[in-house]
């Protein structure tokens, strides 16, 4: 590692006719339990909300070549609560992973799960969802303070979170100014830990490309380790999210890495890629592992509850190199674990579809390096949609951006 | 199969047991010395744990016990498989297999026993299963060993008449079984269930209508998790006596078993008593309830006592210790602490149950190595 940095960003290859780029991602040690991290991105980083990435061990995780995952603070912070993760001597100990951690702010799980009070410039009051009687005022400082306690290698500023289909412009300005301003209070806050741990920025400004802009920019002149893509996946329409991330990494500076929030789909992961996003997480495969849905070919979704794998003998899917598939679980052997509700069906599929996602990323990477990303796009399109007709406007919008001929 | 035991000083049975296999496969062990602790499995699989996590476990392969009530729905999908079932389950599951007809964990509606078929519940519900099923399930699953249908739905409770019921049941399972056209129970090696609840008398008269078949082993049947799990001295006090009464009455060159959840001085006053094979749903029965076993003076198993640790307890909340100073399962291991089990359990996360169980098994496991070992 560089000097005092926590974070250092290489970049090894760039493709040739689209933005992305393949880099190496490396992280400080953040307690003596973690070791310096080597990410390679484009990465996706699976969610493990409670210190727990579905019912899988920590050595599972690595074996399906992660190295990387997120942890929810709000989760954390509620249960089992701050202060015993720091006793714990930090959450790389507590829940025995020593790789990358991120976790993000709270303040997304705070819109979405609890009963918001009141949100003025200092920060937000909210209710437990566990108890309506507690009160609790979470600011940019609280947030930040939070995540030093919990100690991740990357960690998120506060920022002003509306819903991206919010009709008021005035409120838009609004939360874009206050994320800036929040993302200042943060900073000051993460003073000293910066040897340690990343403070990532979060670029807002709703749909509108000058807001975006003007935020991608402001924030990048405060010289961040890395940056956030957020206030997206939020219901927009799928067009307006795909130009909002374009406008996003093109008003980003090229040496530092970009997050993109929530995001997990494959045709989203390529699209994304393409436009220069290097990061992003997304409890897509193991929820819907949990629903009894494998991830084959190139992302597409296999239910093996049904019927049609009641007789069949291949494994979830031929030549993977998941434990799952290399040991010959079969698709029917799972289905009859599906009816019966046993966890291990679970266990298979969550790790099948880890190893999923991490083969698909190695496949950008690949295709990053040999020039050949507008190839793998057009495949992975081919896979998702049936004719060229069928590809849906948002595509044809990230098509045109990335100047790739359907 | 292979049986050899002798007494030793301590007046206890020790040996191997051997159980045939027409396909051997690299790796798999065969031999086992006794006592024998066999898997508990639900679905095909020990509850929450994949077969790989099994490496962690003492347990030298051990053959797995699956009951078919949990494998009875994949009967049509084997037979168009043409696999047997531990080549299908998955390639790392590689060890024998105890087919039995039911869940020892699972508490079973009553009533519907009789002299013709014994009732499973599946997935779809009630399903009758005769000699006949039985012998069918067999030819496809290709277990290594298996039990007879038996009617051992008896508890503490059962009246005189419903022990009554159950031996005659029992005996005409049996018979039936070794009277199946063409078959005739050569599928080897099978074993014979004594029934007969907590009265000795009924129990006799099982043990005796059993010695005129050739059966290659015995199953103490007849009692139900909730009375080997009851902690009372007095139901412990009249298991032992019932189960070393029982023993005495059986031949001595056929293994002995009792499956269900059994605490390990349980296991140690069996052995003592004459009980060869076990199974390991006690640890099981165990994580379900949130407990993680410790055992104190473990050098000496015959005095060893059994701890319980219920880490879903708020005691644990910051006990940043392992569950067992020493302990060398890859739960305490590698570290996992008591409050990370007590936050796994709060918020209902999965891991919390694969690293308990991974505890239990160690200890009971390791438990069962220094009987065999001080016995040998």
């Amino acid at each position: 590692m560089e000097g005092d940095k926590a974070l250092n960003f290489r970049i090894i290859a760039k493709c040739p006719k689209t933005r992305a780029r393949s880099s190496h991602l490396t992280l400080a040690a953040t307690s003596p339990y973690g070791t310096q991290t080597l990410v390679k991105t484009p990465v996706f980083m699976p969610v493990g909300t409670n210190g727990t990435l579905k019912g899988l061990l920590p050595e599972q995780i690595e074996t399906c070549g992660c190295n990387m995952m997120l942890s929810n603070t709000y989760h954390l912070a509620s249960r089992p609560g701050s202060k015993i993760v720091v006793a714990a001597g930090g959450l790389h100990k507590f829940m025995n992973w020593k790789n990358g951690l991120l976790t993000d702010s709270g303040g997304f799980q705070m819109v979405s799960l609890s009963k918001l009070m009141k949100l003025d410039e200092n920060g937000v009051i909210f209710t437990s969802p566990y108890d309506d009687s507690v009160e609790t005022t979470l600011t940019p400082e609280g947030a930040t303070a939070i995540q030093h306690e919990i100690g991740a290698n990357i960690i998120m500023q506060l920022d002003d979170v509306i819903s991206s289909t919010h009709s008021d412009h005035d409120r838009f300005v609004e939360a874009t100014h206050r994320t800036i301003r929040w993302y200042d209070r943060c900073k000051t806050q993460h003073n000293g830990y910066e040897a340690k741990q990343n403070l990532f920025p979060i670029v807002q400004g709703g749909l509108d490309p000058e807001l975006r802009a003007f935020c991608a920019q402001e924030i990048a002149a405060r010289d961040p380790p890395g940056i956030a893509i957020g206030g997206l996946s939020g219901g927009e329409c799928k067009s307006d999210f795909i130009k909002m991330v374009a406008c996003s990494t093109e008003n980003l500076p090229e040496n530092k890495p970009r997050y993109l929030m929530g995001v997990g789909f494959a045709v989203d992961l390529i699209l994304c890629s393409a436009l220069g996003v290097d990061m992003f997480d997304c409890v897509y495969p193991t929820r819907t592992a949990r629903f009894g849905c494998a991830l084959v070919g190139l992302g597409i979704k296999i239910n093996l509850k049904w019927a049609v794998f009641q007789n069949d003998t291949s494994v979830i899917e031929p030549g993977c190199d998941c434990y799952a598939c290399v040991n010959n679980h079969k698709r029917s052997m799972i289905n009859h674990l599906l009816k019966k509700r046993n966890t291990i069906a679970c266990h298979l599929i969550s790790q099948h579809n880890v190893r999923f996602q991490m083969r698909f990323m190695n496949k950008i990477k690949d295709a990053i390096a040999s020039g050949d990303l507008p190839k793998l796009i057009l495949q992975t399109l081919d896979q998702h949609y049936k004719t060229r007709e069928d590809y849906p406007d948002w595509v044809l919008t990230a098509l045109e951006i990335l100047k790739i001929e359907a | 199969m292979q049986f050899s035991q002798m007494k030793n000083g301590r007046n206890v049975r020790h040996g191997f047991i051997k159980f045939p296999t027409d396909s051997p496969r690299e790796n798999l062990t065969t031999c086992f010395s006794l006592p024998l602790c066999l898997q508990y499995t639900k679905d095909g699989f020990v509850p929450h744990l994949t077969w790989d996590l099994l490496k962690h476990v003492p347990d030298n392969s051990a053959p797995a016990l699956i009951p078919l009530c949990s494998m009875y729905d994949l009967i049509p999908t084997l037979q168009s498989s043409g696999q047997k079932l531990s080549d299908f389950i998955s390639s790392d599951f590689n060890r024998q297999i105890f087919l039995t007809d039911q869940d020892v964990l699972v508490k079973r509606r009553q009533g519907f026993n009789s002299s013709d078929f014994i009732p499973i519940w599946t997935e779809s519900g009630r399903k009758n299963i005769y000699p006949t099923d039985l012998l069918n399930c067999v030819n496809v699953f290709k277990p290594d060993a298996y039990r007879l249908l038996a009617d051992g739905e008896t508890n503490k409770e059962s009246s005189n008449k419903r022990l009554d019921k159950s031996v005659h049941n029992t005996a005409q399972l049996t018979k039936k079984s070794f009277n199946i056209e063409g078959q005739s129970c050569k599928i080897k090696p099978v074993f014979g269930s004594i029934v007969g609840g907590w009265n000795l008398k009924q129990r006799l008269i099982s043990i005796e209508h059993l010695k005129s078949y050739d059966v290659d082993g015995y199953i103490i049947d007849g009692l139900l998790a909730e009375d080997l799990l009851n902690e009372s001295t007095d139901t412990k006090e009249n298991l032992n006596a019932l189960i070393t009464y029982i023993c005495s009455h059986l031949p001595l060159n056929k293994p002995r078993a009792l499956f269900g959840p059994l605490k390990p001085e349980r296991v140690a006053d069996a052995v003592s008593a004459g009980i060869d094979i076990f199974d390991s749903s006690y640890c099981s029965y165990l994580t379900s309830i949130h407990t993680a076993l410790v055992l104190q003076s473990k050098a000496f198993p015959f005095e060893a006592t059994s701890k319980l640790l219920n880490l879903a307890d708020d005691s644990f909340k910051h006990d940043f210790t392992v569950i067992e100073k020493d302990c060398c399962c890859y739960t305490c291991f590698k570290g996992f602490t008591r409050a990370y089990l007590n936050h796994l359990i709060n918020v209902k996360e999965m891991l919390g149950s694969i690293l308990i169980n991974l505890h239990n098994l160690y200890v009971y496991y390791d438990f069962f190595n220094q009987i065999s070992y001080l016995t040998h």
